[in-house]
């Protein structure tokens, strides 16, 4: 699990710097969030898949989704970060898109 | 002092990257690991096969393909694991030995997302016993929990942020 915690947020923060830099927000105010996001909604994701461990696409498309909607609302309630719903949903979704894909191919 | 963290915060994120790989989690994805006892002549296991079947028998027997990080892995001749983007309820594996022996296992099943087994090596044939660890399972859970918790440890740091911004 840690190992999947340090990758998930090594990929999600190099994407955040990314946006931050181009967009020119908050660049630690929403490192600190999507870290804050990462513990909780990983940690959803690993209990789920422990206890579901039969129905691993169906649990983790689910999942995913979830912690999509979840990490786009959390982004986009943290107010001084100045992101609209939209600005929030679709960084969430890149943040998110990337690291799921890195992990299919990644052997950690 | 926060330009400076966002001037070394990439560099930490670096620092962080995993330096073993290990077939493990990120995605994460179902594991299973083996772990061997003789019960004859030791020999190193030189190859393996995994199947996988939907059927309690195991008549529908397909081989565990290789696809990406997939596939079912011997190391050094002693241990082996398997990892899969799912796996099928039952389970069966073949395998070949120094000596020159191939034998086969009994029918497994899944034991959990991370399963662990005894892999008895008989004169005719191999015998794989479930080894559920729930100290383990509850481990993983208490890692979890504890995790989520870290994470509300951090809204403290990012109110503090919050109200240098505004």
């Amino acid at each position: 699990m840690t190992l999947t915690l340090t990758a998930t947020i090594f990929i999600e923060g190099i994407i955040v710097l990314v946006y931050s830099r181009w967009r020119e927000k908050p660049l630690l105010l929403i490192l600190l969030t999507s870290l804050f996001a990462n513990f909780i909604t990983q940690s959803l994701l690993w209990i789920a898949l422990l206890l579901f461990f039969r129905h691993y696409w169906p649990v983790l498309i689910v999942m995913e989704i979830f912690i999509w909607l979840i990490e786009s609302l959390i982004f986009y309630r943290v107010r001084a970060e100045q992101l609209t719903l939209k600005e929030a949903m679709a960084l969430s979704l890149a943040i998110n898109l990337a690291s799921f894909s890195a992990g299919l191919f990644l052997p950690v | 002092m926060p330009k400076f963290i966002s001037r070394i915060l990439p560099l930490v994120l670096l620092l962080l990257i995993p330096t073993t790989s290990a077939f493990a989690d990120m995605g994460p994805k179902p594991y299973m690991e083996f772990e061997f006892t003789n019960e004859g002549t030791e020999s190193l296991i030189v190859s393996g096969i995994m199947y996988e079947c939907d059927q309690p028998d195991c008549s529908d027997a397909q081989p565990l393909e290789e696809v990406a990080v997939q596939g079912f892995y011997c190391y050094e001749g002693v241990s082996c694991s398997a990892v899969a983007y799912g796996f099928k309820p039952y389970h069966r594996i073949e395998l070949t030995f120094a000596d020159g022996r191939t034998l086969e296992s009994n029918v497994f099943e899944t034991v959990g997302f991370i399963s662990n087994y005894t892999v008895t090596v008989r004169e005719m044939d191999l015998l794989v016993e479930e080894r559920f660890d729930f100290a383990d399972f509850l481990r993983n859970i208490f890692n979890s929990v504890c995790c989520f918790g870290a994470g509300f440890a951090l809204l403290p740091l990012g109110m503090v942020f919050q109200r240098r911004k505004k």
